[in-house]
């Protein structure tokens, strides 16, 4: 069994990925290594918002490669304006709509009931793995990507309202409602 | 019963995707990819502040540019003189009006119109305005009286139906001033196309190219006619001498040799029948304007050689 720290209720500081703008214009210029530094700094983040999206390892694993490539192939376009991930995630954004559309195109009710269950195998904590397991089985898309959001990307509440262009207020609620189902659920397996 | 702060929950989340995330650096960095130009869907969303701020900057820079188009234009349509009118008793004035009917400029073109015009400042005002008072200010001098109350009145605009509607609309407003001014009087209304030949004229007998095309067609047509003795006559001195002159070749059975007044509506009529485009200046008769080159030629029926001083002197 598992036991944890039994109080908290109040907002948390996440750890913002602070990204060098510059790495764009080495990345646009061939530096392997600037790419390699983006790439380790934001993979987590722009994996799991994806999954969030996408709500499937195969096609979020796609999604954050093709992601990485359009990093690749725009780096040269990108202007310095202080938000580096949220370019990123834009792109990310984008290309999981895409595959959505592609999906809802060709896919039916069917085949969407067939989605296939996450597996979280490969995620050695299990503490980890189970808090993860939980959180994709309890809440729904947008309480998992403003989760996410926070937790990985350590996006601030407002920075996610601005990416989502959701109302601060609905982004508050939706973060606060999701922890409380996550935690209710973990409570309750573990 | 196990409480996880958000504090924990999120450092398990942060963990779980660190090793969760796939790891392909290398065969990224090795794939092939295609420049984006900027367009591309994927970047769709991107740089909202800048797409922002160009849209707005590219809304006030159009509105802008509307903004001066219209300043331009309007302040070219007030500025530029789109029509002229021509008024010739004795005096004789030029009036240039613009787009909106008013007046952009007014010239005297003989030394009674600048009598007329004196202390006069009839720039911007309308052009209704303006007629009634360089009309007043003939009568005022004596220039327009019961038996000196002919006026011409000429349009010259490059757009055909504006000068028409013009020629109507001056010379409803002429024949109802000087009929309440003198209770008498007449209007000789025409249009007119504007060239050197006619500006040549009209600058050298100092009078207004209206009073110059009306007497091009009549030289042109009636040998016995010369510029000398027609370009200093009054409007009504001219009428009652061409009456004179030229009654008698009117083959029209209507014509009236009596009345100066009936015989204005003959001239009228005479005057449509000439085409503009038939009438040849000769060299002497504006004296830096070169004659057109079929001037002697022996298709131009209109001008006798024979007949005519001008020709002769040719």
């Amino acid at each position: 069994m598992l036991i944890f720290a039994a109080i908290d209720t109040g907002p948390t500081q996440s750890k913002e990925i602070v990204i060098d703008e510059d790495l764009f214009y080495a990345i646009a210029s061939g530096d392997k290594n600037a790419f390699c530094t983006l790439y380790q700094q934001t993979r987590s983040a722009v994996y799991t918002y994806t999954l969030s999206l996408l709500r499937n390892q195969a096609d979020a694993n796609d999604a954050t490669q093709d992601t990485y490539l359009k990093i690749r192939a725009a780096a040269h376009l990108y202007r310095s304006e202080g938000k580096p991930m949220a370019w990123i995630l834009t792109i990310a954004r984008n290309i999981c709509l895409m595959k959505m559309r592609q999906q809802k195109h060709y896919a039916s009710f069917e085949l969407e009931e067939d989605t296939p269950a996450l597996d979280f195998d490969q995620i050695e904590d299990l503490e980890d793995r189970v808090v993860l397991e939980t959180a994709f089985r309890v809440l729904s898309k947008e309480e998992c990507q403003v989760v996410f959001l926070h937790a990985v990307t350590g996006y601030k509440h407002r920075q996610i309202s601005e990416l989502l262009q959701m109302p601060l207020s609905t982004v508050l609620s939706k973060y606060n409602r999701g922890l409380k189902k996550l935690r209710s659920a973990l409570e309750g397996s573990l | 019963m196990s409480k996880f702060s958000n504090e924990e929950i999120n450092n398990h989340l942060r963990r779980a995707a660190s090793q969760m995330a796939p790891n392909q650096v290398d065969s990224l960095w090795e794939q092939p990819v295609c420049l984006a130009k900027g367009n591309e869907w994927y970047l769709d969303g991107n740089e909202p502040k800048r797409r922002n701020t160009s849209h707005i900057l590219k809304a006030v820079s159009t509105l802008a540019a509307c903004f001066f188009l219209c300043l331009v234009s309007l302040t070219a349509l007030t500025l530029h003189s789109d029509a002229a009118i021509y008024l010739d008793v004795n005096p004789s004035i030029s009036l240039r009006i613009n787009h909106f009917d008013r007046v952009v400029s007014a010239q005297a073109s003989n030394e009674d119109g600048e009598i007329v015009l004196e202390n006069m400042n009839l720039k911007n005002t309308d052009l209704d305005v303006a007629l009634n008072a360089i009309l007043g200010s003939m009568v005022k001098h004596g220039y327009l009286n019961e038996t000196h109350g002919t006026v011409l009145v000429s349009v010259e605009c490059a757009n055909q139906q504006r000068a028409a509607e013009l020629e109507l609309q001056v010379s409803n407003n002429v024949e109802d001033d000087i009929d309440s001014m003198i209770q008498a009087g007449k209007v000789l209304s025409q249009q007119i196309r504007s060239d050197d030949d006619l500006e040549a004229l009209a600058e050298r007998y100092g009078m207004t190219q209206g009073k110059a095309s009306l007497l091009r067609k009549l030289v042109a047509n009636y040998p016995n006619l010369h510029y000398e003795e027609l370009a200093n006559m009054s409007m009504s001195e001219l009428v009652t001498y061409l009456q004179q002159q030229i009654a008698a070749d009117v083959t029209s059975s209507n014509t009236n040799k009596d009345n100066p007044d009936d015989f204005l509506d003959d001239l009228e009529d005479i005057l449509d029948d000439i085409d503009d485009d038939d009438i040849d200046v000769p060299d002497n008769a504006v004296d830096d304007v070169d004659a057109p080159d079929d001037f002697n030629s022996d298709d131009d029926s209109d001008k006798p050689d024979d007949d005519s001083d001008e020709s002769d002197d040719d």
